[in-house]
This record gives C-alpha cells, structure tokens and sequence, in this order.
C-alpha cells in the first residue's frame, strides 16, 4: 500500500497546500482516525493530510493523531510532512489508519534553524549550513567547536591548544574585528552559551547562519554569524527510550620540539661548541617528568520519552579528561532535563528546561612547559638531600618538576540555566510564546604554593595564596509572535518580536603570602603576614559590571509557487555599552531565492534535480565594547597615594575620556549563491560568494591630552572588508549492495583589507599601526596593519644570510643588505601572512554492511607561522637549553647573534590532517539481550599531518590582529585514540 | 473555551506591552565616579589635583621614563646588550647610537604623563578659579605647569603650550610652539607667580625657591633654547634662594640618595617615592645582576642590565668618595659570602665581579660594568621598587648652576670657590684634593672620547680641547646617575660631536628628541621635529 515517492518532493506542497474550499465536492459519510508516527514511534504532530486531488485536508494533532471525513473507501489520503517521505494510503474500509512516515534523507527536505524559527530547506534564501549529528564523528571531542570542524565551508575551527580543558577558536568568513572579538554568536535552543555548556552528545543539530540576511535578526550580536545548536528533544508520543554513549581515550604527544638531550649535550662539549662546565653531569629528560600517558572516560546517558500531551528529555553526562601535562585535568559533570506539557486541547504548551553544568579543570602551566625545554638535561631533579635543585642566580630558570609539584591549583566552573516558556496557539499557524530564562556561571579560583617552590626559595615569600571567585548573571525574556499560512501558490510566514538581556558580572580576589605554615594551602588566606604589612605582590579587589541589551525584531517571508521566496527581517535594537548618541541601531536584512529548477522549463532536463540561485543582503553589528566605556570616568588608584607634605592621600585620575557616539561595528554584506543537486540527488552542494564590508570598527585611538583627559578613546572609525567563497559538495559516491560511501567536500576561500583606520574625528596620521608581541626577552611587535593592506602581516627584518661574523644579514625593501647590527626600523618590510588564503575539508563515510568507517582530513593553505621556538631556542648563543637544530648551519656558520625576531624563524605552514579516523561496528538488533541498538568504534584524531611546518603544529591561533604567531608556551596539542560504545534500550 | 481563549490572548498581549517597555539602557558604574559625582569638595579637588605631583614619579621612573632619556644617550650609561636580553627591539642601542626616530619609546612615555600632568594641572586650575580663597594653590599649580613645561622644553623643544582645561571642545588640537616661545611662556608664568609663592619649605610641594630652581635652569640653557645667553638672570635666581637661607650643602654627599632621604636639607624639590604606595623606583632591578638580589635580599631577582660607561668612570679621581655611588667589584651576599654568575653557566662557579671593562653596546659578559647604586638600596624590599625619594633640585645643583655661569662670565676664581665647597665633602681623607683653581676650571675635560671597544679606545676624539671640560667633569662626578648629563653635555657642546664608548655622532638636531609618533598620529596640526622624519 505504501508507496514511495521518488519525484523531486517540490511539487507536493502545490498540491497539497491549496485554500481550502469553502464546501466538499464530495459527500462526507464517515470518518477515518489514526497516528502518524515517525521512524522512532513518535507521533509526529503537524502533519498534512489530504484527500488525493482534492483541496480537503487536515494536519495531525500534537501527538500525531488525525480525524478527517472520507467520502468512501476508494479515498487516497496523501501525507506530507518536511523532511519526511510523502505516503499514500488507500483508506478502504478502515476506520483506524496507522500511517509509519520514513525520513527522506534529501538535503531538500531539511528544516533549517534561522533563528526564532526554523525553514524549510526548500525555502532558505539566505547562507545557511546545517549540521545534523550523522555527520559528527563519535569518541572524544573536547566540545561541540570540534564535531564541526571541517564541516561548513567558511566556518575555521581550530584547537591550538591540547589542553583538554582549552576550547575551540572559530571564525567565520574571516576577521571581522580589530578591537572585538571575530567569534560568532553561539545560540544553544537560542541562549547565548559557549560551546561547552552542553555535551556533544545532547546536540540534535547546528544550524550555521553565515551571512548578514541571516544573521540580521541578531541584529547587534550577529555581526560575526551565528552558530545555531538545536538540542535533543522527544518528539511527541513515544516509548521511552534510553541511550548509553561512553568512550575511553588516551593521548600522545603529537610531535615534540626537538630539544637536546644529555648525549647531544656531551657531543656538542666533545665538540667545543659548550662549555664542558656545562655538563652537570646527570641525565634527565625533563619533559618526561612533567608529562604522562593520560586516560579520559566518558558516560552520557539519556531518557526521552512522551505521552499524548507530555514530553520529556532528560540527559547526564560525566567526563574525566586528563592532560597530557600532570594535574592539567577537566573533570565534566552536566545534567539537562527538558519537559513539554500541552493543555486546553493542545492550544497551549508550557516549557520549563534545567540545564546544570560542573567543571573542575585546569593545572597547565606554559612556563612550566617552557623551563622543561629549557633545562638543562645533564642537571638533576633534586639532590642528596631529596630538595629541589634550584639555581636561584639564573634568570628566569626554574625547576620545571618542583613548580608543577609545589602548586596546587583548583579551578572550578559551574553554571546554570533555568528556562520557562509558554507558547499559545489560538489560531490555526499562529504561535505568541514568552520564554523566559536566568544563566548563572560561578568561578571559583584557588591556589597555593608551597614553601618549596621557587617563590620561597628564591624570593623568600613563604607560601603564595591566591583565591578569586566571579558570578554572571543573566536574565532573558523573549516575546514572539510567529505565524504562517499556505495557501494556494502562496506560503507566507511572519514574525514580530522582543529580546531582552541584562548581565550582571561581579567578582573579588585576594593574593596573600608569608604564610606560617603550608598545611592549609589556600584555605585560610587571611594567616599570610603580606597582605596585613601592605607588602607588595599581596592584593584584594572586587568588581563589578553589567550591560543591558533591548531589541524588538520582525521578519517576513514570502514564497510563489516553491520557485520564488523573499525574506526580509529587521532589528531595532539598543546597547546600555552604546554611547549617549547611539544608543539604538537598525539592521534589515533581505534575501531571495529562484528555484530554477522547479520551473516548467527546466522539467526536461532530468540530471538537475535543485537548482536554486540565492542572493541576499543584510546589515548586522556587533558590540565591541565593555560597559561604561562611552562614559567620562574617573578612578581612584588602589595602591598609589600622594604626599601632600604631611600625610598620604587618595588620587583620582580620569581613566576614559567621553564618547557619546560609541556604537556598534556594522557589517554590509552582499551574498550570492547557488544550490545544487544532479543525478537524482546523488551530487549536491552550494557555491556561496560574499562580499562583506565592515564599517564603523572600533579602535583605541591615541588622542592628544590635553585637551583630552586620557590618552585613548576607543571610537568606530576602522573598516576593512572580506571577500570570499565557499563550496560545498556532497557526493553519494557509491551505493551497491552492502557498501556504500558518501563523501562531502568542503573549500572556503577569503582575501580580506583594512580599508580605513581613519574617519574626520579619530586618525591615526601613518595610517599604520603594529599588533602582535615576541615577549620577553626580543621585545618586537611582531605585525603591522597598514591601511590598503591585508590584516595578518607579518613585519619585520627579512633575513638572507648570516654576516662574516655569523650575525644577522638582513635585507630591506629596495634590497639593500646590511648586518642586522647596522639595521633601522625603515629596514624591515612585509615577511608573511598568518591568515590562511583557502581552507579544504573532505569528510568520507563508508559503510559496508554492519561496518562503518569514516576519515575526515582538512587543511589550511597559503599562510605562514612565526615559529618562536625556534626563535628563542634555535639559537647557540643562550644560556639555557636549546634546540638541537641550533647548531645547523647557516651559510655555512652557526649563529652567533642573540635571539632575534628575523623572517628565518617565519615559515610556509600548509597543512593536510587526518583529522579523525573512526571505525565503528552496528551490533545486529537482539544480539545483546534488552539492548535495541549498539554500536561499538576505535577512533583516532589527529592522526597525521603533513606539512613543511617545522614546530609542534601549524595550526596556531589565528585571533586577533596577530595572527599565526605559534606561541612556546602553547600545550602542545595531543593525538588521540579512542574506544567508545553506543546502547540503546 | 471561547472566552477562555479570549482571556490568554489578552493577558498575553497585555503581558506582551508591559515586558516590552523594558528599554532603559542608561549606564552607572559601580566602580568609578561620572562627571556628575564630582562636585567642588576639598576631598575630591584634593584627589584631582594629587596626580599633578605624583605624576612626576612616572616622568621620573615609568619605564623609558625621564632617567632613561637623559642618561642613555649620553656618555656615562648604557644598556648593553646582556646574556639576559636587553635587546629589546635594539631601543636601548637606538638611545646610545643616537639613532633613535619618533617611535622610539623613550621620548612617548615622557611626553605622555607630561602632558597627563599638564592635563590634571589644568583641570586643577579651572576647578580652583571658580572658588574663593584658593590664590595660594593656584600659584602653586601654575609654578608646577612651567616645571613641567620646562621638561619639555629641554627634551622636545618644539612642543604645543595648553593652558586651557575646556572640555566641552571635543575636537580640539593644541598648536605646535617653537621653542623660544615655550621659553618665554615659562619665564612669564613664573615671573607672573614669583612672588605670590609660598617661601615656605613643604616637603615635595613648589614653593618659590623650586620656581626659582626653574628659571635658573632655563637662563642657564638660554643659549640652547633661545640664542641668547643670560648667565647674569642665572646668578640672580640662585643669589635669591642663597639668601633664603633654607638649604645647605648635606655633610654626607650620600645622605641625599639615603633610603630616608626626606631629613635631607639640600633638598629644593624631591619627587616623593613610596615602595608600595607612590611611583615605582626600580632602577636597582634595571641596573644588577640577579645574583645581586642576595645582597640587598630582595624578594624579586633583579634583571639587570644598565651599567656605566668605562671611558667616565676613567675621569673620575679615585679617591672622590661620589666614585662610590658605581656598584663595583667583587659580590657578597648579605651574610658576607660570594655570589656567584649563572646567566652563563659556564660561569655558575665565578664569583661576580662587576668589571670597569664592558665590551660593547652589542655584546656583554654577564658581569661586566659598574652599575648604578646612586640611591642606596633597602634590604629586604619585598617588591621591585625602593622607597628613596629622588631630588630634581637641591642646593649643589644651585652652586654648581652659579659656578658655570661665573665661570663663562670670565670670573673663573670666584667660581673655583663654590666648585672647591661642592668637593670638599668628597674628598673627606684628601682635602687638599677638594680644592681647585680658576686655572684648572677652564682646562680642558679628562674625559678620553673616542671609540671603544672590549678595554680599548680604537679611536681617539679627544676631550683636552673641550671649553670649560673640566667642568664639565665636575658636573659628571657631582650629578652622575642624575639624568642631568644630556643638558649638560649639549651645553658643552659634546653631545652630537664626539665619539664614546660604541656611540659615533649622528646629527646635531639629535639635541632635541623628536615628537613621539603616538603624539604626531594623535594631532595632525604637530610636525616632526627639524631633522627628523
């Protein structure tokens, strides 16, 4: 009886979607019930039902149940629902029809989260991404930045860091901020949250809004593109049903900086390259002592289940993530519960949603990492005695051992979301809804060090403390009214609305030290003796800030006939962080999409199963300022008093001048693009061109004072633009008996500008300005942002050589060579670009019956690294460790020049990781007694990596304005292998 | 249901008007005043106008402060390049090579807490104007401005003079002066003020014989500044503060830099540092090595670099007990025992011993240089700063003032005289060496100049030829360390013509430094200063 449809799907709302008539051709003489269900067993509510070729229909109740008047047994009812197969069935003489609707797993029949709301893929006008949880690899991904790295053209993810504490650095269609932030929003069920609130495993989907037609809805948070993530929900009427997900992982070091070692240590002394006092005599492989082989376990287990009226969700998951590094550990405790409860015959739902979150993590020390390289490994971890060995009179050289085992550090995190909604439906299509939300997020910070460590025995403090405790709170309130209605070749959907934040941040610390004992670490600050002596180095302080956010939002859409469809919306939103003259911004926002495809011309061409040509435009903000920052202020110094001949007094300075017309940064964008899908579906995939153009970015303007009372004003007077493509291409390469493999392609290419530092009122007269900072002891900026130019340069002297005398021969622009003694600042010019030119992703599944592999790899082209562990280490000249490559040789010499910031240490960083390789097994259903579903896999990420780059790993951190500048106290980042399982009862 | 209906729908939407009225978006920080909360009490005008002198602290010792910029471009210390660093962007050799441009980090840091101070003096002003009875304090400030537009004058010259504090001007740009004109600003503000100040001695506040201190200062570089000499208008203000009768030569020559240097009655105006609660005084920490930290037993190790210059150590008579304010020779801790190298530890076993030798600005051993002990250093500090307060005026520096200009006015006994009295407390086991002669007075310097390099002058430029150079090496014993030596080595004419140490002439508009870039980008109405760009 079922019967599936294999025609494109497009033409189906036409038919089904036609106004009703106002009377039945037919006689009505009896009537069919049933449910509808979905592939789980849900009921699905919303479902269209219509007699075949008639206008007569009705949809389908909240748990999936549906009556309608058949005219006799001949009736075909058709049932449609997005994302799912359309069915026809035969009434007969039934009475009672259960209807099993199967997904269709068309990219089409996608609904798409556009924030406020959803659409249907069919629909989307605007640069939307879905991610649906398929396609995510399992096992051990430290959040959910990293089940989407790789799998949206344009979005760059990124985890420099391996500390399993670290978070992912992401952005979108490049820089987009000098001053702020280029992060997009991250919207977890439409609550700002970072990407760590939730488990992975507890995302339903993530829906990408890349360009500003999409994200103007977010009006001044959506400047930098949203990242939508959708949690698990029931899905009405259903057996409960329980998942167990859990995985252990371990980690390795993935590549480790080349130090020497004792026997290099005696060879290079053998050689008269060292001083033979050098050799200390011992052997110690210092890293080794600080490092270990970690172990990371996670348990997830969920219930979700629903009744007619009632659903529910509830979720708990723990992790104990351990470092590579001793004591850097993440230990992860998150709990959600979500309950749904229709009443007064389902005209009106209430939401209440529980989200808890613990986190105890943290340990690593960059410093500690540092001193491990840097030791000398014919020294010894402790002598005779069993104390430390410390040598007090070598700056900055301390025992790496001791300071991780002398400090106790404990940080902790928790958060909580409680969340309330109500949604009313008095009318068929139209939903008002409030919801209303508070986030709370608590830190709490303690630390101690012992009379052991280098602080005492070195600086004689006797015992540090330091405690700290911060607490966020949010409170949200949205309004909306959401409606829509088909009819006939029309669907129009509208949407009014009201967003409200207030965020309040408060906070206090205390460091104390000259303690009488080490027995109570931190946990009796107020015994330290520095802190009541008014010793430098001993602090309290408190804080405190908040900020207000209003907008009131619409947005309209408009569709003919599923060829054409319009959207447009528009935010008027105002910022307390805005100045007195702009407070409040406007931010439209329009798109449209011709769906050639469904045209009737195009009805002969069978390979082309989408076409569709997209073009949109929008304007959206962002905030880059902290609060009071468009105010006059004036400050009293905590610690600095002046004498008035008698007696010490308080100081009050200004500390901001005043900017009434402080505002957002804007961001103008063109995008155009086009959908695909060929051969019946097989081949799919989007071409996205944009051309964004941010204005008005706030920059920290140096100002003359006086007249001015502070040297700085931050105003909006930068721009610069970003011009970029993405492809996407899914290919469902084969598919033939038991094997099947699908393959998905992802490519982003963006150039990016500064156009303007400059506007009439705040200029910067060399229209240049230097970012970036080698740290002590080269002290150079590293970048330099010139107006015309790209952002991310890097600026310095460009070595070619090395002099008779072994120093630096360096070369200038108009190719005039010197001695990098002899060398001004003129000399130094453009020697790179941290930004890459073009990202690659290509993500494979394969399956072949039970069997299941899939190998994601992706890389980064057309950019450089300033390598600064060789340019601090790869140098013969230091006093302390060194690379082993230090004593290569340079034309034919080794260095004898101090470390130095030249272009020698910058390199090419091209990349290709094999990101993830997971190969899982579906145990055959009823093998495992009470068990419904499992599913067992071994993962490995960052398996390989090929690259010229001479350090631990290319990718570095590409925030801010210096970009690619892999610092030497990064955690090295790690390879991980995996073993994890999937129940389901 | 109907009805029911209809009452959701209206408690809805009513629900819906009243949330929506939420758009209060007005700011109130909770840790900071606004305009408004300032009012005009004596608590918060006191706490405004404080900044005015303690500014002077960050001028002084801020990082690449005033110290720095007179002492690093001159012949008497120098930042080597060190095992440790000190590279630092080549900053430190871009001051001894004369080779520095407008980004240089010296010249900002100056110039912006100057004009930080001016700003708060002027604010100052305008606030006090409004009020009675407030004559005094306006004095006062007004005298202070022109101290520090009198550091401005020495270092940049050329620099916009901003007396008004209207805020409501937003937009404004200060115009460029030249600096003759910034002269004759200074000389009339203080003339104006003269005899309205205080002759009162408030211990780092101006009085009448600071502003004094000022004028002599600028009559004294007259000739720089202006073209004109006025060595008489010197002698006048320095007769004046001799008559006060406030201010004596202190015994000890070491009592002026002493950790409780406040008693001291030499003292004119001192900049008050505190270790924890004003300025941050750390140049025992730029200056040693950090095994010297066991010496003084401080808590934080110091990171040394800046020692001095061997060619001026050589001038110096090596029984003059201000020989003494150089940290030199072998180390001890406190408890008397060695201490030892480490930055190279092919020396961790060598005792340090501070060396008269240093090789080159480019490469230094670890321990080589006398460094700077002019302010004598606590035991036990327990942060990276001391609490000695830092004379900008005191009485030697007044003779020594008077001494020159009688000098150049061909009176070379009568100035032989006060030279003598400035000696004699140098020379308490040699007196006979304390005294000198008009006759030596106008002998050449026994500074050796010329190129230097690992012990050994490569090329000889002179010093014996130099009018007046003896002097000039009376200044160097008397004010070394005491950010004078740029002044006076332009005034003798020294500072763009010889060679010393690595240093070789680089230009004579390097007499001024050259306005900071950040200032430049800031105002488009100021110019590079002649010569640079």
């Amino acid at each position: 009886m079922k019967k599936r449809i294999t025609l494109p799907f497009f033409w189906l709302p036409l038919l089904l979607l036609i106004i009703p008539a106002a009377g039945s051709v037919y006689a009505q003489n009896r009537v069919v019930t049933g449910t509808v269900k979905s592939e789980t067993g849900e009921g699905m509510p919303g479902v269209n039902v219509v007699i075949k070729n008639t206008v007569t229909g009705t949809t389908t109740d909240a748990s999936g149940r549906f009556s309608l008047p058949v005219p006799g047994d001949e009736t075909i009812l058709v049932f449609t629902f997005v994302g799912y197969s359309t069915t026809e069935l035969t009434v007969g003489t039934q009475t009672t029809l259960n209807v099993d609707l199967k997904p269709d797993l068309a990219a089409l029949q996608e609904v798409v989260v556009i924030g406020y709301g959803s659409q249907r893929r069919a629909d989307v006008t605007t640069a939307v991404a879905h991610v649906s949880p398929e396609t995510f690899v399992p096992g051990a991904v430290r959040n959910a930045g990293e089940l989407l790295r790789g799998k949206v053209a344009g979005l760059a993810i990124s985890t420099p860091s391996g500390d399993p504490a670290a978070g992912s650095e992401i952005l979108l269609r490049g820089i987009t901020s000098i001053y702020g932030s280029s992060a997009p929003l991250v919207l977890i069920d439409g609550y700002t949250g970072d990407l760590n609130a939730i488990s992975p495993n507890d995302i339903e989907s993530v829906d990408v809004l890349k360009d500003a037609s999409a994200a103007a809805i977010y009006g001044t948070r959506g400047k930098n593109g949203v990242i939508l993530i959708t949690t698990k929900k029931a899905k009405g009427e259903m057996t409960p049903v329980v998942e167990y997900s859990g995985y252990v992982a371990t980690d390795r070091m993935q590549r480790k900086a080349d130090f020497m070692d004792a026997a290099d240590v005696r060879q290079r002394v053998s050689e008269g390259l060292i001083d033979p006092s050098y050799d200390l005599g011992n052997d110690t492989d210092w890293l080794k002592q600080i490092t270990r082989t970690p172990v990371t376990h996670y348990h997830n287990i969920s219930l979700r289940g629903g009744t007619s009226r009632t659903r529910y969700v509830a979720v708990a998951n723990y992790k104990m993530a351990q470092g590579i590094f001793q004591k850097s550990d993440n230990e992860e405790f998150k709990v959600r519960m979500d309950l749904d409860h229709y009443l007064i015959a389902d005209k009106l739902k209430v939401n209440v949603n529980v989200l808890k979150g613990m986190q105890s993590y943290g340990g690593f020390d960059g410093f500690s990492y540092r001193q491990a390289l840097i030791r000398n490994p014919t020294d010894r971890i402790t002598d005779d005695a069993g104390k430390w060995v410390e040598h007090t009179g070598q700056f900055q050289y301390e025992n790496p051992v001791a300071r991780v085992r002398e400090e106790n550090v404990d940080n902790s995190n928790e958060w909580t979301w409680l969340t309330g909604g109500v949604s009313f439906y008095p009318v068929d299509g139209l939903e008002l809804k409030v919801v209303g939300s508070q986030h709370t997020r608590a830190i709490d910070v303690g630390s101690y060090q012992t009379r052991n460590h280098i602080s005492t025995v070195r600086d004689g403090k006797n015992g540090v403390a330091y405690i700290a405790h911060d607490k966020t709170v949010e409170n949200f309130l949205d309004l909306t009214a959401d409606y829509s209605k088909a009819f006939g070749n029309h669907r129009i959907s509208a949407l009014l609305g009201y967003s409200y934040v207030d965020s309040t941040y408060s906070g206090s610390s205390i460091t104390n030290f000259d303690f009488p004992t080490d027995l109570f670490s931190y946990h009796s600050i107020e015994t330290g003796r520095a802190l009541r002596e008014g010793r430098e180095g001993a602090s309290v302080n408190s804080y405190k800030n908040d900020w207000t956010l209003v907008g009131f939002f619409g947005r309209i859409g408009y569709g003919f006939k599923d060829r054409y469809n319009v959207l447009a919306s528009l935010r008027y939103e105002g910022s307390s962080r805005f100045g007195d003259n702009n407070k409040w911004g406007m931010f439209p926002a329009i798109s449209a999409g011709w769906t050639i495809s469904n045209e009737d011309f195009m009805s002969s061409v069978g390979m082309v199963s989408n076409l569709k040509l997209r073009a949109g435009f929008g304007q959206t903000g962002s905030i880059s300022v902290a609060p009071y920052s468009s105010l006059m202020r004036y400050g009293y110094q905590p610690s600095r008093f002046y004498f008035d001949g008698e007696r010490w007094r308080s100081i009050l300075t200004a500390v901001s001048n005043y900017n009434p017309n402080l505002g957002w940064e804007t961001n103008t964008e063109y995008n155009i693009g086009i959908d695909f899908g060929i051969m019946n579906g097989r081949v799919t995939g989007a071409v996205d061109y944009y051309d964004r153009r941010l204005d008005d970015l706030v920059y920290l303007y140096p100002v003359p004072v006086p007249p001015n009372q502070f040297s700085t004003t931050l105003a909006n007077a930068a721009s610069l633009t970003n011009k970029g493509i993405e492809v996407s291409v899914n290919i469902e390469v084969l598919k033939k008996g038991k094997f099947e493999w699908n393959t998905n392609v992802n490519y982003s290419a963006n150039r990016n500008r500064l156009t303007s530092i400059s506007n009439d009122e705040f200029k910067i007269e060399n229209d240049f300005f230097y970012a970036g900072y080698t740290g002590d002891p080269v002290q150079m900026s590293t970048h330099k942002l010139e107006k015309g130019k790209a952002i991310g340069s890097f600026f310095g002297y460009k070595s070619v050589g090395l002099t008779e005398d072994a120093v630096w021969l360096i070369e200038n622009e108009a190719g005039e060579r010197k001695s990098i003694r002899d060398a001004k600042d003129d000399d130094r010019q453009i020697l790179g670009n941290g930004l890459p030119k073009s990202y690659l992703a290509w993500n494979n599944t394969f399956r072949y019956g039970n069997f299941d592999l899939s190998v994601t790899m992706r890389g980064a082209f057309g950019y450089q690294v300033l390598n600064y562990q060789r340019m601090y280490y790869e140098n013969p000249t230091i006093a302390y460790n060194r690379l082993r490559s230090a004593y290569d040789l340079i034309d034919g010499k080794v260095l004898n020049y101090g470390q130095a910031y030249v272009s020698h240490y910058i390199e090419d960083a091209d990349f290709w990781k094999i990101d993830n390789v997971t190969l899982g097994y579906r145990v055959p259903a009823n093998t495992i007694p009470a068990v419904k579903a499992a599913h067992l896999y071994v993962a490995a990420s960052n398996l390989a990596i090929i690259t010229g780059y001479k350090g631990i790993d290319p990718e570095v951190t590409r925030k801010g304005m210096a970009p690619g500048n892999d610092d030497r106290d990064k955690y090295p980042t790690v390879r991980t292998f995996t073993l994890g399982m999937n129940l389901t009862f | 249901m109907t009805s029911l209906y209809k009452r959701i729908s209206v408690s809805l939407l009513s629900l819906f008007v009243v949330l929506m009225s939420c758009t209060d978006l007005d700011e109130r920080p909770y840790d900071n005043l606004l305009e408004g909360d300032l009012g005009t009490s004596p608590e918060i005008l006191d706490a405004l106008t404080a900044p005015a002198y303690t500014i002077l602290t960050d001028v002084m010792f801020g990082w690449t402060g005033y110290f720095d910029l007179q002492e690093e471009c001159a012949d008497a210390i120098v930042t080597p390049a060190r095992p440790n660093g000190w590279v630092d962007g080549g900053i430190y050799r871009a001051m001894h090579m004369h080779t520095w441009n407008s980004f240089q980090g010296h010249g900002a840091g100056v110039w912006g807490n100057i004009y930080r101070a001016l700003s708060v003096l002027n604010g100052a002003l305008l606030n006090y104007r409004e009020l009675e009875g407030t004559e005094d304090i306006i004095n006062e400030l007004r005298a202070l401005r022109a101290l520090y537009y009198y550091l401005l004058l020495d270092s940049f010259g050329n620099v916009p003079i901003v007396t008004e504090a209207d805020l409501t001007k937003v937009g404004f740009t200060p115009e460029q002066s030249s600096r003759a004109d910034v002269f004759k600003f200074i000389e009339n503000e203080l003339n104006e003020v003269m005899d309205d100040l205080s002759e009162e001695k408030v211990y780092g506040r101006m009085n009448k014989w600071a502003a004094k201190m000022i004028l002599a200062k600028i009559y004294l570089n007259a000739e720089i500044y202006t073209g004109t000499p006025r060595w008489d208008d010197a002698i006048v203000q320095i007769n004046d503060i001799e008559a006060s009768n406030l201010y004596i030569l202190e015994p000890t020559y070491r009592a002026n830099f002493a950790v409780h240097n406040e008693s001291s009655q030499e003292q004119i105006l001192s900049i008050v540092f505190d270790a924890t609660r004003a300025g941050w005084l750390h140049y025992p920490w730029k200056t040693l090595h950090p095994s010297s930290g066991a010496t003084y037993n401080l808590a934080v190790q110091p990171w040394g670099g800046s020692c001095a210059i061997p060619q001026f150590i050589d001038t110096y008579d090596t029984e003059d007990d201000r020989l003494n304010i150089w940290i030199k020779g072998p180390q001890f801790d406190s408890k008397g025992m060695p201490i030892y190298n480490g930055l190279d530890p092919a020396l961790k076993d060598v005792q340090l011993n501070y060396t008269k030798q240093v090789n080159s600005v480019d490469k230094t051993a670890e321990y080589e240089g006398y460094r700077i002990g002019k302010f004598e250093i606590e035991k036990g500090v327990t942060g990276s700063a001391i609490s000695n307060d830092v004379p900008l005026f005191r009485y030697a520096d007044a003779l020594m003032i008077k001494a020159e200009c009688l000098l150049r006015k061909g009176q070379a006994n009568e100035a032989a005289g006060i030279v003598s009295e400035v000696r004699k407390r140098a020379f308490v086991n040699s007196p006979e060496k304390a005294t000198v002669t008009g006759a030596d007075l106008l002998k050449g310097s026994v500074y050796k100049y010329g190129t230097y390099e690992a012990g050994k002058i490569l090329v000889d430029d002179g010093g014996s030829e130099i009018q007046f150079g003896r002097f000039l090496d009376e200044l160097g014993y008397e004010f070394a360390a005491e950010f004078h030596r740029r002044q006076d080595l332009i005034r003798f004419g020294v500072f763009t013509k010889k060679h010393w140490f690595s240093h070789k002439p680089n230009g004579d508009h390097r007499i001024i430094f050259d306005i900071p870039q950040s200032v430049l980008d800031a105002n488009p109405k100021l110019k590079h200063n002649p010569g640079y760009q």
